[in-house]
């Protein structure tokens, strides 16, 4: 059954709702764990589909795997950023080392497929080249550093603001955009080195 | 291209739409000239727009409350790293080996160690005499250590500094993942979790137990005298191999297992999570008869881990069998003990259908 695709962050009345709940499972309300995986999961199946695509062959697993990562980590939650952002930010993390590892995958049988970018089929619809503004993204997040793929992630996969970034990985302000300036100079990079990618994509020098 | 300066302030102005005609002018002047920024707000709304994919969200829940529940999960890379480790170890034992034989110097360490003097003495360390041959500086040479009984971490993860949420977990699929019993499970946790404190996947079952859980009842072992008394640890292995087959996809063999754990291990919690797992999937399998036989022993047993989800799957099996009054029966205890279920919603629908239906 199709789930409504929640907004990109929850409403003040939700968020406040959901730390309740989060505090209640810190202390050991099973009830409030499970309400809460529940509240969060639309976001987090939402993060892991942007991080893959629709038709990855991990999607499940990822978001299996964050939810169980998730309520794991909560006790470490310190309200510093929602639920939800916390929340996502372990699917990102997840979802990113999935990818490394397909990507490593990958790379040992067969370089010149790169299984990721090519065009699903639910989401052909949206247009080619949007499909591959997502795939070339997606294929950064394997490529970069750890924290500059964290961030970029975060800030042009899910659309967290600079704010929201430094709140979820709590790092300072200025770190955040130090790492999503050099996240872009490698997608520059990464679209001058393909004179097709860069006539594809409309993107003049 | 241009240089590498973005205006990521207001960009998110831009996407919260409070940009003042100044900012607006200033971000358009930057974006006619900067296609790194285009593409990033492009790839952006692209993003935004994908659909929401269709994932059985209760199924993922149930999963993850039922990793919590049985207090560890280990993934099969795990084991295959100490297995590596393993190997590596046993190759390193077995050049030294060669190479001590080669230059002498294990046939010396043998005789030394099998001397009368040396049996008494307490193993600790032995220098040898400088062998005539031997290459790189392998002159001291250490006994093995005693082995060490693995310390299991009693401390709830939330005493150790934690700063931020896990990395993720190195696993390779979520589809490996093992229950396993907390008190066979001793590994240490990667430096990743570890340093973070969260423990994730990856985690020791101990070391990883959230602060929030109930600490594990300590169990004595009974004599093997009837099924009912064997090691808990028994059933949790059988309960670990049969959850391994259901998160690998092969439901059959996950079944046959959760029935053969029920056969053999019936007072344990492991059976009792049983019950609530394998109803569900009778239910999945459009065996609504056999699936209330089993959420109704989960029912009896008293465990309120899974009881909301086994009330609205008992409910479900109810409905497909035909029983509209005990379905609304059922129904209405749902909305009576969670009213703010995620269930509540269809539970009150169906309650409504079920009174006109009457």
């Amino acid at each position: 059954m199709p789930h409504a695709a929640p907004q990109n962050s929850p409403s003040a009345r939700n968020a406040s709702a959901l730390s309740e709940l989060a505090a209640r499972a810190t202390d050991g309300d099973v009830g409030a764990m499970g309400a809460l995986l529940k509240a969060v999961s639309p976001w987090m199946i939402r993060s892991a589909q942007q991080l893959l695509g629709s038709s990855h062959a991990d999607l499940d697993d990822v978001v299996q795997q964050s939810l169980i990562g998730l309520v794991q980590a909560l006790p470490a939650f310190r309200q510093e950023c929602s639920v939800v952002h916390f929340a996502c930010r372990i699917v990102v993390r997840t979802a990113v080392a999935s990818r490394r590892r397909a990507f490593a995958r990958a790379d040992r049988h067969d370089e010149s497929v790169d299984v990721d970018s090519l065009p699903r089929d639910q989401e052909l619809g949206d247009g080619v080249d949007a499909e591959r503004r997502r795939a070339l993204v997606r294929g950064l997040l394997s490529r970069l550093p750890e924290e500059q793929a964290e961030t970029l992630a975060l800030r042009i996969v899910l659309g967290f603001s600079l704010e929201e970034v430094a709140e979820a990985t709590g790092v300072p302000l200025n770190t955040v955009r130090s790492r999503v300036r050099l996240a872009k100079t490698a997608l520059r990079r990464r679209i001058e080195a393909d004179p097709l990618l860069l006539e594809a994509l409309e993107v003049e020098s | 291209m241009t240089p590498d300066l973005h205006p990521e302030e207001l960009l998110d102005k831009a996407a919260a739409g409070s940009l003042t005609q100044a900012e607006r002018t200033a971000l358009d002047a930057h974006l006619r000239q900067c296609p790194i920024c285009r593409f990033a707000q492009e790839a952006t709304a692209d993003f935004a727009r994908l659909p929401m994919p269709e994932l059985d969200i209760d199924h993922l829940v149930t999963n993850a409350l039922t990793a919590r529940a049985s207090q560890s999960f280990r993934p099969r890379a795990r084991r295959v790293s100490t297995l590596l480790a393993a190997a590596v170890a046993l190759l390193a034992l077995g050049s030294f080996a060669a190479v001590g034989q080669w230059t002498g110097v294990l046939p010396r360490l043998l005789a030394v160690i099998s001397t009368p003097a040396a049996k008494s003495a307490k193993p600790s360390r032995v220098t040898l005499p400088a062998a005539p041959r031997v290459v790189g500086p392998a002159a001291e040479v250490s006994t093995p250590p005693a082995p060490v009984t693995p310390q299991v971490e009693l401390a709830p993860p939330s005493s150790a500094p934690i700063v931020e949420p896990p990395p993720p977990a190195p696993a390779r699929r979520v589809k490996a993942v093992k229950v396993r019993h907390a008190s066979r499970v001793t590994p240490a946790t990667p430096s990743g979790f570890r340093s973070l404190g969260l423990g994730a996947v990856e985690a020791s079952a101990e070391a990883s137990r959230p602060a929030w859980a109930p600490p594990p009842k300590a169990e004595a072992p009974a004599p093997r005298s009837s099924p009912l008394e064997v090691p808990r640890a028994s059933a949790a292995e059988a309960f670990s191999a049969a959850n391994q087959a259901r998160l690998e996809g092969d439901r059959p063999l996950a079944m046959a297992r959760y029935r053969e754990l029920l056969a053999s291990w019936p007072a344990t919690p492991e059976a009792q999570q049983t019950h609530a797992t394998l109803g569900r999937m009778l239910l999945d399998r459009g065996n609504p008869s056999a699936a209330l036989e089993q959420l109704d022993a989960y029912l009896a047993g008293g465990d309120g881990t899974l009881r909301e989800e086994v009330l609205s799957a008992r409910a479900l099996a109810l409905m497909r069998l035909g029983r509209v009054d005990d379905e609304a029966r059922a129904w209405q205890t749902l909305l009576d003990h969670y009213p703010g279920s995620i269930h509540a919603t269809r539970a009150r629908s169906r309650l409504e259908a079920l009174s006109v239906a009457r």
